[in-house]
């Protein structure tokens, strides 16, 4: 095997312990810590007034982004693209209707016990795997600047604000004083480290 | 295809262990007992199906190779699978039950 082949690998690999590790912390004590310089941070499950307030800022994000012309909703979009020719309704079909096929050919790969009719059956389900990949890739570019997708962002940057905390002489406090000072930061590490646990944390339905 | 971390934890011997134990209610899993996340509650379901997997490959069931295990496209096509068998079977009875009924309301008319 190629050094970069083998390098690639033992990077695949640390990744996923890492992953598994994460997970691991999470389901013993519903809590992610991770160090940054030779701070201690911890992201936590919000509280109920934590998660109103969210609501709340959502909200206020909604009335004025639909206010406001050059923001479209989802359904507008999909009318605009069928105007110029991308049927959304009709991905969606070709999303399902191929669904039902990859589980077709789940259902050949489990009654199978040789060995190469297995690979080139998991090689089969595997282009199909990543054509939806692209369809779902796809669906989300049509999406990325309407209204929903930004309050998407908006209340991931909000609530990455709120359940960040940082320990200071044993006890974890708030790592932003608000919203701004965790949007301006330059501290691009400490965001990207905070961007990464939040997206599993969403992922996983902690934090939404 | 990347196995997801849940799976690759729940069809560990460790947690495997761990899972039995606790449904024979003689340790717990979390440190919650109760209001348990969304992870925990899928950390949950993927432990089932394992469970489930190791019961059918050790009873000989069809098709439960134990090569399954550490492959995850084998473990969804497993899951498939079982999920189609269960729900023709299902099927079938549902309508077996139906042609009776429609049978016995025939009856009723002709009488």
């Amino acid at each position: 095997m190629e050094k970069s082949k083998i390098l690639e690998k033992v990077l695949q690999n640390i990744n996923e312990n890492k992953e598994t590790a994460i997970y691991e912390e999470l389901l013993k004590n519903n809590t992610i810590t991770f160090k940054h310089n030779n701070k201690e941070y911890r992201l936590r499950r919000l509280t109920l007034s934590e998660k109103q307030e969210i609501f709340e800022k959502k909200s206020e994000k909604f009335g004025e982004l639909s206010n406001k012309k050059n923001w479209k909703f989802r359904e507008q979009i999909i009318r605009d693209l069928k105007e110029k020719g991308y049927d959304i309704e009709k991905l969606d079909s070709e999303m399902e209707q191929l669904q039902r096929e990859i589980d077709d050919e789940y259902e050949i790969l489990a009654k199978m016990a040789d060995e190469k009719r297995i690979k080139l059956q998991e090689d089969k389900i595997s282009t199909m795997l990543y054509r939806q990949q692209l369809l779902q890739q796809k669906r989300t570019n049509f999406f990325q600047f309407s209204i929903e997708d930004y309050l998407d962002f908006y209340v991931k940057s909000y609530l990455s604000y709120l359940a960040t905390e940082v320990k200071v002489k044993g006890k974890f406090k708030k790592a932003f004083k608000d919203y701004n000072e965790f949007i301006n930061s330059t501290d691009y590490d400490l965001i990207s480290n905070i961007s990464f646990y939040v997206n599993y944390l969403i992922r996983i339905g902690e934090l939404a | 295809m990347k196995e997801n971390p849940l799976s690759k934890l729940a069809r560990s011997d460790y947690y495997q262990f761990l899972y039995r134990e606790y449904l024979k209610g003689r340790i717990k899993l979390f440190q919650n007992e109760t209001d348990l996340t969304n992870l925990q509650i899928e950390f949950l379901k993927w432990l089932e199906v394992f469970k489930v997997i190791i019961d059918d490959i050790n009873e000989g069931e069809d098709f439960a190779f134990k090569e399954i295990l550490n492959d995850p496209l084998r473990v969804q096509a497993y899951i498939v699978f079982k999920s189609r068998k269960i729900l023709r079977k299902k099927n079938k009875i549902f309508n077996k039950q139906d042609e009776n009924k429609q049978l016995e309301e025939r009856i009723v008319f002709v009488r």
